[in-house]
């Protein structure tokens, strides 16, 4: 800490001299801030209140005079309250450049105070506004990160719910199901898919299972190969499989990238695989 | 622990209820190649459904065993893998080549019976 | 519950024993049946190795999750000969017909994670299968199983 004898305040005594003027800045700035949506969702007089608990929290935590880490114990309780407000502000929708604007306006008006304290050119006043700035920076990385978690649970959740719609496999025919494959396949579905085809197979006692790649806009080697293994572990199974829907863009792709096919059959249509399944089963189907 | 192999016509089929071990296996495969050849059998199935696991060793046992029957002149059809093991053989890359397989008895029979039908010669017997 | 269970892997029955073991608790800690299949699977062809090479050794299945995470953990250890060339046996392609360390590269396809440590008098592989806690699960404290 500073050893001058002047008597100029630290960035916490400054806070908590003024915390209830400090307090009503904030507010207004806040709510009435170009596009603010808190008025939507709270009255000034909750806000305020929302506000008060963080500065008290903040103010109690700056006691000890320590700026560098958030993550020490003191700070719990202000990342904490700074968790729950960004959680409540997401759920209203908000974007995390609206909370990190609570951070950005308190920063804003704790250096006005510094510089009244400490005028505007001296060691002491540079010392304490990089104080300042890296707790602020800090805390406005929490409020980031916390935003950014929530839509990674988000995402993650949203995820799930697709896989469990996405992979329908359909019984055609006795004897013959159909697995249309649409979007994106990554690994988790990958797993997803094969478990599902040979799971109808099983249940339907089919002897053909038809793969029909239509709908996944990319076909690389990390998906020609798993294409590969859903093939081989149906054969396993004692079902012959299709496959149908591959692009002339893919076919290009996949025979430049050396990917080895064995000997699957293919169709260039689901309609000519479906007439070729029913063949394999040993019926024919009429075109009337 | 041998394992039992019926005759049924001119096919035998054979069931795997438990894990072999190494002698087991030797048992087996010996006990399989003969009755083929004493038997004068057209087509074998193997019968797994029982197997919850099978790793790469039993799974080269399965493999070896299949075409050691096909050289002694009869069609091999393994049967009743279950899906789980399915997965597991094609990602260890240990999956069975060149052995025809079917979902379950019936469906391996019917395969069998159709292989041997479609044999050079088969109809005269 | 039991977190920890060890087996002693002294014949071929034991190879049965320690993947049941194995598969049991994955299925308590709520793996599905792919994966219970493919742990066995893995425990089947470590401690097979274990018979074959060391005549005899032991496998340690234990839960070790954390908060984050489900995870059961299998060591497979043996003071026999170990592998000349792990990198080599780590390959695909390599020893295809069986010979020392068959089957490795085989088992680590199967789990999640994956170690080896072998010299001559002492052969450890640590294989894991993880999963990550759902919601309904995050108040099952670490370390213990779900009834």
């Amino acid at each position: 800490m500073a050893t001058e004898t002047s008597p100029k305040r630290t960035l916490y005594e400054i806070m908590q001299k003024n915390m209830p003027a400090i307090l009503s800045e904030w507010t207004n700035a806040l709510w009435n801030a170009p596009q603010s949506r808190i008025p939507e969702i709270l009255t000034e007089t909750q806000f305020r209140q929302e506000l008060e608990k963080l500065i008290k929290a903040m103010v109690d935590a700056l006691r000890y005079e320590q700026y560098e880490d958030i993550h020490q114990e003191e700070f719990a309780p202000v990342v904490a309250l700074l968790h729950e407000m960004s959680e409540a502000y997401a759920r209203y929708g908000f974007r995390a450049g609206e909370i990190a604007r609570h951070i950005a306006i308190l920063r804003d008006i704790m250096q006005q105070y510094l510089q009244r304290e400490y005028g505007d050119v001296s060691d002491a006043f540079g010392r304490q506004l990089l104080q300042m700035n890296k707790l602020m920076d800090q805390l406005s990385a929490v409020v980031f990160e916390s935003f950014i978690e929530r839509h990674e649970r988000t995402i993650a959740e949203q995820h799930r719910m697709l896989m469990t719609l996405s992979t329908p496999v359909i019984r055609l025919w006795d004897e013959i199901v159909l697995l249309p494959l649409v979007g994106v396949i990554d690994s988790q579905r990958a797993q997803q898919i094969i478990e599902k085809l040979l799971e109808a197979i099983v249940r339907y006692e089919a002897r053909v299972a038809i793969l029909d790649v239509t709908g996944v806009p990319v076909i690389d080697t990390w998906v020609a190969q798993h294409i590969m293994k859903t093939v081989t572990a149906a054969h396993m199974l004692g079902a012959e499989v299709l496959i149908t829907g591959f692009s002339p863009e893919a076919a290009q792709t996949l025979v430049k990238l050396d990917v080895d096919f064995g000997n699957i059959i293919t169709r260039g249509t689901l309609q000519a695989g479906v007439a070729t399944a029913f063949q394999l089963i040993g019926r024919q189907i009429s075109v009337s | 622990m041998r394992v039992p192999i019926l005759k049924l016509g001119d096919i035998l089929l054979t069931s795997i209820q438990m894990d072999l071990t190494d002698s087991d296996a030797q048992q087996f495969q010996n006990d399989v190649l003969h009755m083929v050849h004493e038997k004068n059998a057209k087509g074998l199935i193997i019968d797994i459904t029982a197997l919850d696991v099978v790793d790469s060793y039993m799974a080269r046992i399965l493999n070896d065993t299949a075409h050691m029957v096909r050289l002694l002149g009869a069609e091999v059809v393994l049967c009743g893998m279950r899906p789980a093991v399915a997965i597991t053989l094609v990602e260890m890359g240990r999956e069975l080549i060149g052995v025809d397989t079917a979902l379950n008895l019936e469906q391996g029979m019917e395969k069998l019976r159709r292989r041997i039908a479609g044999r050079p010669g088969a109809a005269g017997g | 519950m039991v977190t920890e269970k060890l087996v002693r892997i002294e014949d071929e029955m034991d190879i049965v024993a320690a993947r049941e073991v194995g598969r049991e608790m994955a299925r308590e800690l709520g793996f599905g049946l792919v994966d219970q299949t493919r742990l066995a699977t893995a425990i089947s062809e470590l401690t097979r190795n274990v018979i074959q090479y060391a005549g005899k050794g032991i496998c340690m299945i234990r839960d070790a999750s954390d908060s984050s995470y489900i995870r059961i953990q299998v060591v497979v250890e043996d003071n026999g000969p170990g592998i000349p060339d792990i990198n080599k046996a780590l390959q695909f392609g390599y020893s295809t017909s069986g010979g020392l360390g068959a089957g490795l590269p085989g088992t680590k396809q199967l789990v999640h994670e994956f170690q080896i440590v072998s010299h001559p008098g002492l052969t450890r592989v640590t294989i894991a299968m993880v999963r990550a806690r759902v919601p309904e699960e995050s108040h099952i404290p670490v370390g213990t199983q779900r009834a």
